[in-house]
């Protein structure tokens, strides 16, 4: 099955973090608030598998009982992007077909996780762009990152 | 296999300490259990212990000690020129004789082993001793304080590297390295179609394993630096509270000002905690996220999507002769039923699509705000909690800088603490280069170990295609990673066990001390403090080195120096209890003061074996050499005399020999 992806320069750049984050997979941690930037942003991007490490093929730990909710969040915004109405029931159901699979422990298609491990890349230059230094400290991180999505979800 | 070692004697004679020889046998191949020596301080107790661990050890041989330490070992007015220290061992009941023959107008020290009946030139212990008898191992058993102190100190004394030698974790290393040999064999023997691409290969995987080990050495220099720095920023600011502290009125307000701060900090962590459990619900980060889930549900309902009939109906639908409404199907209906069914999803889509909505309305419900809501209250008490912290900490600064301005000492030593701070955040960064993961640069200009390590696996595969070992490689691969992570497993948890089970020894030596060790790295870390008084840390090496030698299946004697002579008053009696369970046989070297709440709970908690008492001292207080020709077991040598008895022993009270003009 197909893994998400971190970026190894996203990892370095949460590194002080990684034990804040208090969590038997900070990694993924760091590429979940890479992916809500991402999609927070619309912003998805290529980057070459070398500069990005593998991670696991599910949701785990904390994240595991949200792991639908954050796919129908991505297919809300990947629907979109697409240009997708919600009234056009087969081009819907095409669109989702392609970015599901029910085998799948990510409930995502090869294609859907390659399409969120984009958001996640392009979330983590959203992130540089919003915060001048890497983060130090869990507690002042997260109102800052809260205050940066407000800016955009309040500017759409 | 397992090992039994016991000192059955030793002798010494023309050396700086009385010439004498003290055994442990008790006769029918037994050894006494208990034996302690009172030696008055001045007899040589020091050099007896040097000679025991060089004996032991080897450390003397093929030249390692200089003449003039050899020299400073001469007894005064030996005109012989010659000197000798020899023990008698057992080992697995088999007799070893390791002799160290002292000549002093040449400054020359030289060994002789005699195993069974065959005496050899040198030191050379059998097989199953030479992990145990080297100069490294030796210390852990013939124990002193300064070795106490060392278990706590990363520069000597290498705690982990007793555990991996006593329950042979280096098993696995020696397995890894033999794994690795023979693989490195078996490529240099095969023939290559192409020769000068076989050499490239081999001088990269030659070039890559140097420039690896290197950088472990370089990193691992590096965090020493780290390590030791962090701990001289940590004694300069022990210090520094402590001169604080000594300022009464200002010490309290200081402690009073740390506990609001700590108490702030948890609770900062606590409320962090709380926040990032809610930030990992997305629908909680923002309403209007919330709003496209609960949108993408209602779309998903009104489109009807999943469809009630799925993928599947169809396709068996087109096997069929005859369709559901009784008309008869033809192949190219058939075609038409089968492609259309591609326009529905299969069961297993619609159960996701259905338990994705299921998730929505459960987790995410109908108002798109409540969450966001929520997320806001804690994400507003946490900036609270954060402002009280900061608040604290302003108080608490503020209290160190009355205090500093008053105190020019304590103002240098906060100028020294800052630019320790400095120095310890440029070594972090020098340490955090070789976990670097940039795959970018050439190996020469890479850092980082594990970029570095997975180039190696390449440029190994590579070198394993042209030799034709893939599969050899591949078998090779798999047994390192077990092995590897077999050793790590088992050191690990021995290391846990026994730091839990030395803190259970440490908690009933020193009930009303809260001194723990927290891990094993190397050498022994505590919980919250870098060490403790002698007392402790001695207390703390006999809970540690009882713990290892009892869980070990491997038996040692242990030799102490005065093993209760540092230690309170309160805490000797439970040492005392404790020396019975470290191992088969214990040997101390005493002065008449320690005897006090030590020698009796030491006889009711060996009992029924019985302690063995020896007394040993310099000829020269006629009083003394009377009362001691008067005992039954005596051994009278030119200075020296020994006493073998309990009432001698109990009634000596000399701790500082007469005249030690001649030590």
């Amino acid at each position: 099955m197909t893994p998400f992806r971190l970026r190894k320069d996203a990892r370095k750049w949460f590194k002080e973090l990684e034990h804040g984050f208090d969590s038997d997979a900070p990694q993924f941690e760091m590429f979940y608030f890479c992916l809500i930037a991402g999609l927070a942003a619309r912003k998805k991007i290529d980057v070459p598998a070398a500069d990005t490490a593998e991670l696991v093929d599910y949701f785990p730990g904390e994240f595991r009982a949200k792991g639908r909710v954050i796919v129908a969040w991505f297919l809300a915004r990947e629907l979109a992007a697409l240009g997708i109405q919600m009234t056009e029931k087969r081009a819907l159901h095409t669109s989702i077909s392609q970015l599901v699979d029910p085998l799948s422990p990510s409930h995502l298609s090869e294609a859907g996780v390659k399409e969120m491990n984009r958001y996640s890349f392009g979330g983590f230059e959203v992130l540089t762009e919003w915060l001048e230094d890497s983060p130090r400290a869990i507690e002042t991180f997260l109102p800052l990152f809260k205050a940066k999505i407000d800016s955009v979800a309040g500017a759409e | 296999m397992r090992t039994l070692l016991q000192i059955a004697k030793w002798k010494v004679e023309g050396l700086r300490c009385p010439d004498h020889e003290v055994s442990f046998e008790l006769g029918n191949g037994l050894i006494s259990p208990i034996t302690l020596i009172q030696m008055p301080n001045g007899t040589g107790k020091t050099t007896t212990l040097e000679l025991l661990r060089a004996a032991l050890s080897g450390s003397a041989a093929d030249e390692q000690w200089d003449k003039e330490k050899i020299r400073s070992l001469r007894k005064k007015n030996n005109a012989t020129g010659r000197g000798q220290f020899m023990v008698v061992l057992l080992h697995n009941s088999v007799r070893v004789t390791i002799i160290m023959e002292f000549d002093f107008d040449e400054g020359t020290v030289r060994y002789k082993t005699t195993v069974h009946s065959g005496m050899k030139n040198g030191f050379h212990p059998p097989t199953g001793l030479v992990k145990f008898l080297r100069p490294e191992f030796v210390p852990f058993f013939v124990f002193d304080g300064e070795l106490a102190e060392r278990l706590l100190n990363r520069d000597h004394t290498n705690a982990q590297e007793a555990i991996e030698d006593l329950f042979q974790l280096k098993v696995f290393t020696l397995l890894i390295t033999r794994v690795n040999e023979y693989w490195e064999e078996q490529t240099r023997s095969r023939g290559a179609t192409e020769e000068r691409g076989l050499n490239r290969r081999r001088n990269r995987v030659q070039a890559l394993k140097e420039r690896i080990q290197l950088l472990k050495q370089a990193q691992s220099k590096a965090l020493k630096q780290h390590d030791d720095t962090k701990e001289e920023l940590l004694k300069k600011k022990n210090k520094f509270n402590a001169a604080i502290a000594e300022q009464r009125e200002l010490g309290e307000r200081l402690r009073k000002a740390d506990t609001d701060l700590m108490a702030a900090r948890a609770s900062v962590q606590a409320a962090a905690k709380t926040a990032l459990g809610r930030m990992r619900d997305p629908h909680a980060i923002s309403a209007s996220f919330a709003g496209e889930m609960i949108l993408l549900k209602a779309s998903l309902d009104r489109a009807k999507l999943p469809e009630s009939t799925a993928r599947e109906f169809f396709e068996e639908l087109a096997q069929e002769a005859v369709c559901v409404c009784g008309r008869p199907l033809d192949e190219e209906t058939r075609q038409v039923v089968r492609a259309r069914a591609k326009l529905y999803l299969g069961s297993d889509d619609v159960a996701l699509l259905n338990a994705i909505k299921g998730d929505v309305a459960t987790l995410v419900g109908a108002d798109a705000a409540l969450h966001e809501q929520d997320l806001a209250k804690r994400l507003g008490e946490l900036k609270a909690l954060i402002r009280h912290e900061g608040e604290c900490q302003t108080i608490r600064d503020r209290i160190q800088a009355e205090g500093v301005a008053d105190n020019p000492v304590l103002e240098e030593a906060q100028k020294e603490i800052s630019t320790l701070e400095g120095t310890l955040n440029s070594l972090k960064d020098a340490c955090e280069k070789y976990e670097d993961m940039t795959d970018t640069a050439g190996d020469d200009e890479t850092f980082g170990i594990k970029v570095l390590e997975r180039r190696l696996d390449d440029a190994e595969r590579k070198l394993a295609e042209v030799t034709q070992t893939i599969v050899l490689k591949e078998k090779r691969d798999v047994i390192v990673r077990v092995l590897t992570r077999a050793q790590e497993r088992a050191r690990n948890g021995i290391s846990g066990e026994i730091s839990a089970e030395a803190n259970k020894r440490i908690a009933l030596l020193m009930p009303n001390n809260a001194i723990r060790i927290e891990k094993i790295d190397r050498c022994l870390v505590l919980q919250g403090q870098e060490g403790g008084s002698v007392g402790e840390t001695l207390s703390l090496a006999y809970a540690f080195l009882a713990t290892l030698f009892n869980r070990s299946e491997h038996q040692l004697p242990f030799v102490v120096d005065s093993p209760a002579n540092p230690i309170d008053l309160a805490v000797r009696p439970k040492v005392a209890e404790l020396i019975p369970k470290l191992t088969d046989q214990f040997i101390a070297f005493t002065i008449s003061s320690e005897r006090e709440k030590f020698l009796g709970p030491l006889e009711k908690a060996a009992a029924p074996k019985p302690v063995r008492l020896v007394t040993l001292f310099r000829k020269g207080a006629k009083d003394l050499e009377k009362a001691a020709r008067n005992e039954q077991d005596i051994v009278e040598t030119a200075d020296g005399i020994c006493v073998v008895g309990g009432e001698f022993y109990r009634n000596f009270h000399i701790d500082q020999e007469v005249n030690n003009d001649s030590v």
